[in-house]
């Protein structure tokens, strides 16, 4: 493995979870077993902590915002993936869902379970994806798919492999002291 | 690209007098003459499948009522529909909207192609409609040609040998007129309207793409939908020579003949936004760019008018070199060039006009450029058939521009 940096306070991030060096982490973030962060993927905790779970891909300069008014914290599920350049600024977010490239989930909203958030699609602040649903098409249009997503777990091995030997990486902590 | 290839601001004149931009335009070299697609015929090439590029001849295609066989879009978003296999058998996958032959009564299928279709409920129907249509025009057909014949009187058949099967014919076309007695059933109306007027159901209503995708769909569940075969056409002038052609093959990009204008005529552009006062003298920038593989001698004569921007700069004698001429690097050549160019660059000179504008909008400017066409080049095989002999005495060619000032 290469050379590994420590996290900035507040951070904590799993030993299991690769975080890129490169990756912009600011403010309380938590980062879970097997997470990978890609560099320049931005995490923010501006107003309240961030909660990712376990499993979950953030590529590319997909930014992960916390901006509740109420300092509440943003707690994101298991086995979600949120491409290239997508924006998630939601209350909460389920298990094994797909931000897609270039995606916008504005303030407020929440996504349940095994919900696709098609390229460059956006819901707007408050609204609520069921299980399952989809959001398609250039004018975003809704709709509930029959089966579940696909689990991420073959692009997690992959990308364990690869990014380790490409990337500096920031050091797993046992958060703030 | 358009704003970039300025494509909206400069127009040529085509042999039609419609005004065209130069991308847009092709050189017909056996008419000497500007072409644009209103003025040439457009034929279909090849039909091929855009998502497999298998390409199939006109009456295979017609047969399969011009769909891809091999390759389904989704009926929901019109997206190209993925093949994923469970159990040994396959099954479509939207990568879009994640919709599934799984959701439909569609059962998995062994084979990844050959998809079931959706019947059209009235096909029966129609073909019956079809047959007896086909009858009443044999009817009508016999009635006239019986008049014919009977104006006619010793085209009477009987006495032919059966040796080029007129005798077969015959016996034929004597059945149709016995037929002409027959009495067609009338077509009886269907009731209830096959028009569902079901607005107020609470289930979600296809949208108008989704019912353009599959008509006769209904409230049956959606199949996948055949991808519709793409043509690529070939463009051919008025006079019969072709103009464009790809070479065979749905994924070559290569060219066996094109006569683009731009191959023929030097491209004009406005160098530099025009900044127009009105009442003040202005002028306006352009370059000139010869994208063609001689040398050229034209002369550039800015046009005044009704409706035309009034231009003081008089007639521009230019030679332009060709991309690839060396002779300017090595300064052999020396060019006395008018006062309004500005600059030379290769095969592009910059040239400055001088205009004055009254009003507070600008009419386009108006060029009117004469070609010396230099056929040289072209290598056109002469027929023997030819009357005159072309000329040793150069041709010209008369082409107006026009140059939008003001970008709207």
């Amino acid at each position: 493995m290469t050379a590994s940096a420590p996290a900035a306070e507040g951070i904590t991030i799993a030993p299991t979870a690769i975080v890129c060096r490169d990756a912009i982490l600011e403010g309380n973030v938590t980062i879970g077993d097997n997470c990978i962060i890609h560099p320049l993927a931005i995490i923010r905790a501006k107003s309240g902590p961030i909660l990712i779970g376990a499993n979950n891909i953030v590529e590319e300069r997909a930014i992960i915002e916390n901006r509740n008014t109420d300092g509440k914290p943003m707690v994101i599920g298991d086995g979600n993936t949120f491409e290239v350049q997508s924006q998630c600024r939601a209350l909460c977010i389920g298990r094994n869902n797909v931000m897609g490239v270039r995606s916008e989930l504005e303030d407020g909203c929440v996504v349940l379970d095994d919900c696709t958030l098609g390229v460059g699609c956006r819901v707007v602040a408050g609204q609520t994806l069921d299980v399952r649903s989809v959001v398609f098409g250039s004018d975003s249009v809704h709709r509930i798919a029959a089966d579940g997503v696909l689990a991420n777990t073959t692009q997690l091995e992959l990308l364990r492999v690869l990014l380790p030997s490409y990337h500096y990486l920031q050091k797993s902590s046992t958060g703030a002291k | 690209m358009a704003t970039l290839l300025q494509s909206r601001l400069v127009k040529y004149k085509c042999s039609c007098d419609e005004w065209s931009a130069l991308s847009d335009l092709f050189y017909c070299k056996h008419c000497r003459a500007l072409k644009c697609r209103g003025c040439s015929s457009n034929e279909i090439d090849m039909l091929f499948c855009p998502s497999c590029l298998e390409n199939s001849s006109v009456t295979e295609a017609r047969l399969k009522k011009y769909r891809c066989m091999s390759c389904n879009e989704c009926p929901k978003c019109g997206r190209l529909l993925a093949v994923r296999t469970a159990n040994e058998k396959f099954y479509l996958v939207c990568i879009g909207c994640r919709w599934t032959t799984r959701e439909t009564d569609t059962p998995d299928q062994q084979a990844s192609s050959q998809w079931p279709m959706q019947e059209n409920p009235y096909e029966e129907e129609i073909q019956n409609v079809i047959e007896k249509m086909r009858g009443l025009a044999n009817i009508e057909k016999a009635q006239r040609d019986q008049r014919d014949l009977k104006k006619r009187p010793m085209n009477s058949g009987y006495r032919l040998t059966d040796k080029f099967g007129l005798q077969q014919m015959y016996e034929r076309r004597r059945k149709t007129f016995e037929k002409a007695t027959v009495d067609v059933p009338v077509h009886e109306p269907v009731d209830p309207t096959p028009f569902s007027l079901d607005f107020l159901s609470a289930k979600p209503r296809p949208t108008l793409d989704q019912i353009m995708r599959q008509p006769l769909a209904g409230d049956q569940p959606p199949k996948p939908v055949h991808v519709a075969l793409k043509s690529r056409k070939s463009i051919r002038c008025s006079c019969q020579h072709t103009l464009v052609k790809l070479e065979y093959g749905p994924s070559t990009i290569k060219y066996k003949l094109n006569m683009f204008a731009r191959n023929f005529i030097p491209e004009v552009r406005l160098s530099r936004t025009p900044n127009l006062k009105a009442g003040n003298e202005n002028w306006v920038m352009i370059s000139l760019t010869n994208h063609t593989s001689c040398k050229l001698d034209l002369t550039l004569t800015p046009e005044s008018g009704e409706g035309l921007m009034n231009c003081s700069t008089g007639e521009i004698a230019l030679n332009l070199p060709f991309a690839e001429d060396s002779s300017d690097l090595l300064g052999t050549e020396k060019r006395s060039d008018n006062e309004a160019v500005v600059f030379r660059q290769r095969h592009r000179v910059g040239i400055r006009l001088d205009v004055s504008q009254v009003a507070e909008d600008a009419p386009p400017l108006g060029l009117m450029m004469n070609l010396r066409l230099d056929d040289s080049f072209i290598q056109t095989p002469l027929t023997k058939n030819e009357e005159t002999k072309p000329s040793d005495e150069p041709q010209w060619l008369a082409i107006p521009v026009r140059l939008t000032l003001q970008d709207s």
